[in-house]
């Protein structure tokens, strides 16, 4: 009789490996997205850096042990998301562009964006 | 061809002349059945709510916005006071305020009281421009135009936004439907300007209305059916979290919201759709690189993983107390008994009752119908921007249903709905293009017959229909006029020889508080004339239809319902100098103070069961009335003494008729008023003003003062002398 | 000087005088500062008989003087002082005065700036003009008018709905004069019951009650400032006191419309006695006390411009709808009945047509003369303070205001009203204190210049802003906003 753990152990070994497959292929087909194109790599780099400056605001919080005053954290940790999530948008459309919308259109509407963001994070820092 | 190019282009102008025709009038017809009141009475703010926001902007014009943001009244809920700055929606004043600043920079001093008024009639006309605009992009603009011309007069609308009501609703409305406008062309091409716009316009809304709840849960909802029926794409992931992040941030700059958006319930939705939306961007990025086999197991595994993560997150956060758990308000949405039981002041206001089935037809006629209708096609047709018209139908015709508040919001979707259905079907009936075609290649071969029943069929489907639109106008117009065009402030009546009068005693009684009492004086009332008597009487109050503070509403709900005596102590501490009641036993007026006595009852009742049981103020059949048969506590009752208080001098003395509950009042019943003295009441009896005694000068309590006044204006009793009983004769 | 008495100079010609004169001793005591002893005046003249007759028939008092007086000087002598207390001086309304005999006005007026002591109190003095020098040792007799609010007290304080209204009058029993007076008698009249609170010494001087009339005296021999003693008497008066605390009047004058147009905005008290418990409306209605005398205020009647339109009445509250037109005659039923010390402001407004009160002068210089009526209110009321502005077009110029009552204050500034895109309506504002209802009919003049081109500024500045307004539009509209090309 063929034991009842291995079938399983050999799914579970084989989603494993499917997992770190899939892994490793979106990082390579990601990597060969990015190289040559100078403006990719631009909004990444931008991308990555939100994204630890999010991560220090979070945790100088938690180190703290007080978010007092909350609206400043507020402010700069949603300045953080706000323009991360912007840059993915227009990353999004540098890639493939929408329909109807041009690349300077969408990054005339980026820009605009960003400006209302920081306009309101300039505000609620207070 | 030349000619087709110049007969597209004439085509072309007579279209955008019929538009703009259209547009006109629509904004006329709108702006002029919202004015009945103005013409038949005067330019006056009706009923309760809009004398607060009145007063409001009144502060705001007279002493700046700095000021207007950090105002601390201290005439109202006395001696509390309220942090009204802080606990008040500001859009609607500052639009005016900004509406009276830039009509004065034009040349055009209008008084602030005409700005306030006729509000809410301007504004009308712009939420028919942005419907239009929405059931454009939903549609085409042949139901855009059908669509606006519903909203301009749908009763539905109109009843929250006549000239005087000058409510949030006058402009939440508007605003409502920009935002919708806005969202529909996020997302139909991702254009994170667009976005924007539905952001900031989502921020002035929040500035504006309490039920911007609404949008912060509707827009979600939308996104996530969208993601569940596996129409994730890249545009809209670019609209909506450009609309999350700026509209989040936009929105906790309102002090009053502050930060509910990453506090409360209400608004976690918003919150988890975002996070969904991340990661299902990412996993649609993972999912272009690899096959669909490997792709499975990650999703399942990261789809189980997140799900856990994020429900327990909410749990934990929820119960150690970082996030408030939902408001008593949300959950009378879903059990309409909570609220009895619970908060009996939620319950006791007349528009959170659940709807009757006539009023979905009162306020939209022959929309409701057509309603449905509409929302099937638009399953046929199932876009994108089509969920998101079937999603706001779907939820808010459930909450329409159990609050008739609520009728408000489901009016503008009935009114897309309805035109897109007509729409459709003028689409095919009204199509008379073939009779007109010239050349032959375009007519294919019918037999006359045919032709003529075609044609036949066609006329009779449009004239029944253009049949339903007149009745539509006529019964708007006849619902604007007789049932949401009443000030509530004056009441029309007849004199004896069938001249029309007025019953004007609220602003008498009000008038003459205001010109012939001390400045501080306080008045002690019901909380339903509390906005009414800051706004014209200009009196301190102690309790208004704000009603943040049930403890103090229940203390003013034990007065009226104490003997004189209890009564007394309880007002003397609070220090207040006047008292007002409503009654309409006179001229048989039904929203006075008696017939909401019970409510008083209960809300005491809540909070000292001990000392007010509402069983009490029952007849032991367990009637309420007030004759003969009334029990003992009701007599004793303040409310009842200061309501009857000299009714039967008017009759024979004995016993007065109650016009309003048709029972006989009697003298004995009432009692004498020993520790009130009534100082004001109004030609017809409505509203009552007493003051309370002063202390007496020789120390007797005031019950003793008032018997031995009532004695000795009786006459002096001679003193007899007694023979001693025992009788020494021997 | 004479002046001509047609019914309609009457009232102008009894102020006119005041202004004149006025000035005139005003420049001659400019450098007098401070409070002079009455001593200083000369005792030229000696009042053989002065007769005062108090008429308190209305909420004002009205008193009548009559004197003859003597020239005890050796040199003719034209002016007579006439001392008036500073009760009575805070209060005046009107102070003229004529020969008995003749219906013609002489010259009076009073010493606004100038105060006297005599006896420890200050008092104020009035100078009678004679029309001719009066020969030394010879006699002529005077009349003199003065109408003043002396504010009755209500006696008693608080009454009963329904009682009976008792008023307080408290004046100087004897006369205060700068000279000797040989025979004085002090009457009252005009209510049908009086009462002297206090007779004086005894029953010597108490006053004799007769065809409703109060008779003190006859007195002899009383010297000058002698006797400041007081007499109160307590008299029937069943009707209300009202009292205008402040009265705001508007006239806007339109040359485009044609029209004038009259706002009025009333502060209105009751003087009358106050309620001694609360008001019951069940006993006011029960009794029918709406229709009944009383000191009570239930109606105002006000008597307007002929042939006005599109009046209107409104509160701090709203419209007021119980208010009726009858031929000019304006009538307003108040929200409630006024008793005593009750206030009750509300404004009243109607239009009139330019032409009834709009003069041109014919030289072609574009000047006009305005003419209106300083009061239009409710009948037998004392109005304490009335601020009157008059709206001219925008660009107007003031070239001149006259007032036939003394004024406080007269100033030219600019108010801005609709469609004013320039500077705005020119405003004369013109402060006045102690009116009464007798004066209603006098009128004050504007002089005031338009030119054709300020007359055609108006439209013309409304076109040009609504024409830049579409301009801006326009091109605001063509200007692209896209990045690309």
């Amino acid at each position: 009789m063929v034991p009842k753990t291995t079938p399983k152990k050999a799914d579970v070994a084989s989603s494993a490996s499917k997992f770190s497959d899939t892994i490793s292929a979106s990082y390579k087909a990601y990597c060969k997205q990015v190289s040559g194109d100078r403006q990719l790599q631009l909004i990444d780099t931008f991308c990555a850096f939100l994204v630890a400056v999010g991560v220090i605001q979070f945790l100088f919080v938690c180190a703290a042990k007080d978010s007092f005053p909350l609206n400043a954290f507020l402010a700069g940790f949603s300045a953080c998301v706000g323009q991360f999530v912007l840059l993915v948008s227009l990353r999004m459309q540098v890639v493939n562009s929408f329909m109807g919308i041009s690349p300077q259109r969408a990054f005339g509407e980026f820009v605009l964006a960003s400006l209302v963001l920081h306009f309101l994070c300039l505000h609620f820092v207070n | 061809m030349a000619t087709s190019c110049t007969q597209k282009h004439l085509i072309r102008w007579i279209q955008l002349l019929l538009k703009c025709t259209i547009f006109l009038s629509l904004t006329a017809a709108a702006v002029s059945s919202r004015l009945f009141s103005v013409i038949r009475f005067e330019s006056i703010i009706h009923e309760f709510d809009p004398w607060f926001n009145f007063r409001a902007t009144k502060y705001l014009v007279n002493n700046g916005f700095y000021k207007f943001l950090n105002w601390f009244d201290d005439r109202t809920w006395y001696p509390l006071g309220r942090v009204t700055g802080g606990t008040l929606y500001p859009g609607l004043m500052a639009t005016s305020a900004a509406v009276w600043h830039g009509l004065r920079k034009i040349g055009l001093p209008i008084d602030i009281r005409n700005v306030c008024v006729l509000f809410a009639p301007a504004f009308s006309g712009v939420t028919a421009w942005a419907t239009y605009h929405l059931t454009s992009e939903i549609k085409d603009s042949g139901a855009g135009l059908l669509a606006a011309a519903f909203i301009a007069i749908a009763p539905g609308y109109i009843s929250r936004s006549v000239a005087g009501s000058y409510d949030n609703e006058a402009i939440a409305i508007t605003l409502l439907m920009v935002t919708f406008m806005f969202w529909i062309k996020a997302m139909k091409t991702g254009s994170i300007m667009h976005s924007t716009f539905a952001a900031l316009f989502y921020f002035y809304m929040v500035s504006a209305w309490g039920g911007y709840v609404f949008i912060t849960n509707l827009i979600p909802l939308h996104v996530f059916i969208l993601i569940l029926m596996g129409r994730y794409s890249t545009r809209l992931y670019s609209a909506y979290s450009t609309w999350y992040a700026i509209g989040t941030l936009a929105s906790m700059q309102i002090p009053f919201v502050g930060f509910l958006p990453i506090r409360s319930n209400d608004h976690m939705a918003a919150l988890g759709v975002f996070g969904l939306m991340q990661v299902v961007a990412l996993g649609s990025y993972v999912k272009s690189q690899v096959s669909w086999q490997k792709f499975q197991t990650v999703m399942v595994v990261s789809l189980v993983f997140l799900l856990a993560l994020g429900i327990s997150a909410l749990f934990a956060l929820t119960y150690f107390g970082f996030i408030a758990p939902w408001t008593g308000r949300f959950y009378s949405l879903w059990d309409t008994n909570y609220a009895k039981i619970h908060i009996p002041i939620i319950a006791s206001v007349s528009e959170h009752q659940p709807t009757a089935w006539p009023a979905f037809f009162f306020d939209t006629q022959f929309l409701i119908w057509l309603f449905p209708a509409g929302v099937f096609l638009l399953f046929l047709d199932l876009k994108d921007e089509h969920v998101f018209v079937i999603a706001y139908s779907v939820l808010c015709s459930y909450f329409a249903g159990v609050m008739v508040r609520l009728m408000l919001t489901l009016t503008p979707i009935i009114c897309v709905c309805a035109a897109v259905a007509i729409s459709k079907l003028f689409d095919v009936y009204a199509d008379f293009s073939y009779f007109f075609s010239s050349s032959s290649a375009e007519k294919p071969n019918l037999s006359k017959r045919d032709r003529i029943m075609t044609l036949v069929t066609k006329l009779t489907v449009c004239g029944s229909f253009l049949a339903y639109l007149v009745l539509f106008v006529h019964h708007c117009t006849w619902v604007t006029s007789n049932a949401y065009s009443s000030p509530s402030v004056v009441l029309p009546s007849r004199n004896p020889d069938g001249s029309p009068a007025l019953i004007d005693d609220f602003r008498e009684a009000y008038y003459w508080l205001r010109m012939n009492t001390a400045e501080d004086a306080k008045v002690a009332s019901w909380w339903d004339y509390g906005y009414q008597i800051g706004g014209m009487a200009d009196r301190t109050t102690l309790v208004d239809n704000n009603t943040w503070n049930n403890t103090h509403i229940a203390i003013v709900g034990k007065a009226m319902s104490s003997p004189q005596e209890k009564a007394y102590d309880i007002l003397k501490a609070h220090d207040v100098d006047y008292v007002l009641v409503i009654f309409g036993g006179l001229i048989g007026f039904s929203g006075d103070d008696i017939n909401k006595f019970l409510w008083m009852v209960r809300i005491s009742e809540g909070i000292w069961p001990d000392e007010i049981k509402e069983r009490d103020y029952f007849t032991p059949s367990g009637e309420y009335r007030m004759d003969a048969q009334a029990s003992q506590t009701m007599k004793d009752s303040l409310l009842y003494k200061l309501s009857y208080h000299r009714f039967p001098t008017l009759f024979n003395g004995v016993e007065g008729i109650d016009r309003l509950r048709g029972q006989n009042i009697r003298q004995v019943d009432i009692g004498n008023l020993d520790y009130f003295e009534e100082v004001f009441t109004s030609e017809n009896w409505i509203v009552r003003l007493y003051k309370l005694k002063e202390l007496d000068a020789m120390g007797r309590d005031l019950h003793t003062k008032g018997e031995f006044d009532r004695g000795s204006s009786r006459g002096i009793k001679k003193r007899v002398a007694k023979k001693p009983l025992l009788d020494v004769r021997v | 000087m004479y002046y001509k008495c047609s019914s309609l100079l009457k009232t102008v010609g009894e102020m006119l005088s005041a202004t004149r004169l006025a000035a005139i001793f005003l420049l001659f005591l400019n450098f007098v500062v401070g409070d002079l002893d009455a001593g200083i005046i000369p005792k030229l003249w000696e009042n053989l008989e002065l007769h005062r007759t108090i008429d308190v028939s209305r909420s004002y008092t009205q008193e009548l003087v009559d004197i003859r007086i003597k020239n005890i000087h050796d040199e003719p002598v034209r002016q007579y002082y006439f001392v008036l207390p500073e009760e009575v001086f805070d209060a005046i309304s009107l102070f003229s005065s004529t020969l008995k005999g003749v219906d013609a006005y002489i010259e009076s007026a009073i010493m606004p700036e100038q105060n006297f002591v005599a006896n420890g109190r200050t008092i104020k003095v009035g100078v009678i003009g004679l029309p001719s020098p009066i020969e030394p040792g010879h006699e002529t007799s005077i009349l003199l008018n003065l109408v003043y609010n002396s504010r009755y007290q209500p006696y008693p304080g608080h009454v009963d709905l329904g009682e009976e209204q008792k008023l307080l009058l408290r004046t100087n029993r004897f006369p205060i004069s700068a000279y000797n007076t040989q025979k004085y008698t002090l009457e009252f009249q005009g209510s049908s019951s009086f009462e002297e609170l206090q007779s004086f010494n005894g029953e010597e001087h108490a006053g004799m009650v007769a065809n409703g009339k109060m008779v003190v005296g006859p007195f002899d021999s009383i010297m000058p400032y002698e006797d400041f003693s007081p007499i109160e008497v307590v008299f029937e008066h069943n009707t209300p006191l009202p009292r205008v605390s402040h009265l705001k009047r508007d006239i806007w004058v339109s040359h485009w419309a044609s029209s004038l147009q009259f706002e009025e905005y009333y502060e209105l008290i009751n003087d009358a006695a106050s309620l001694k418990s609360g008001f019951s409306r069940a006993d006011y209605m029960k009794g029918q006390h709406a229709l009944k005398k009383g000191g009570h205020l239930t109606a105002l009647e006000m008597i307007l411009p002929d042939s006005s339109e599109a009046h209107y009445c409104t509160d701090l509250v709203g419209a007021v709808s119980t208010f009726k037109v009858l031929k000019d005659h304006f009538f307003l039923k108040p929200r409630y009945p006024l008793f005593g010390n009750w206030k009750y402001n509300f404004t009243v407004g109607w239009t009139n047509q330019l032409s009834q009160f709009l003069h041109s002068q014919e030289d072609g210089s574009d000047t006009y003369i305005l003419s209106f009526p300083i009061l239009n209110g409710p009948a037998d009321t004392v109005y304490d303070s009335v601020s009157l502005s008059i709206y001219l077009p925008e660009g107007a110029e003031v070239l001149d205001v006259w007032c036939p009552l003394p004024v406080q204050k007269t100033e030219v500034t600019t108010e801005k009203s609709y469609f004013d895109l320039n500077q705005g309506h020119t405003k004369v504002n013109i402060e006045l204190k102690n009116l009464i209802d007798r004066i209603a009919g006098s009128e004050a003049f504007v002089r005031y210049k338009v030119t054709s081109t300020t007359f055609y500024k108006k439209p013309f500045s409304i076109a040009v802003s609504v024409f830049t307004a579409l301009m801006a539009y326009f091109f605001l509209k063509h200007i692209s906003l896209m990045i690309d090309s």
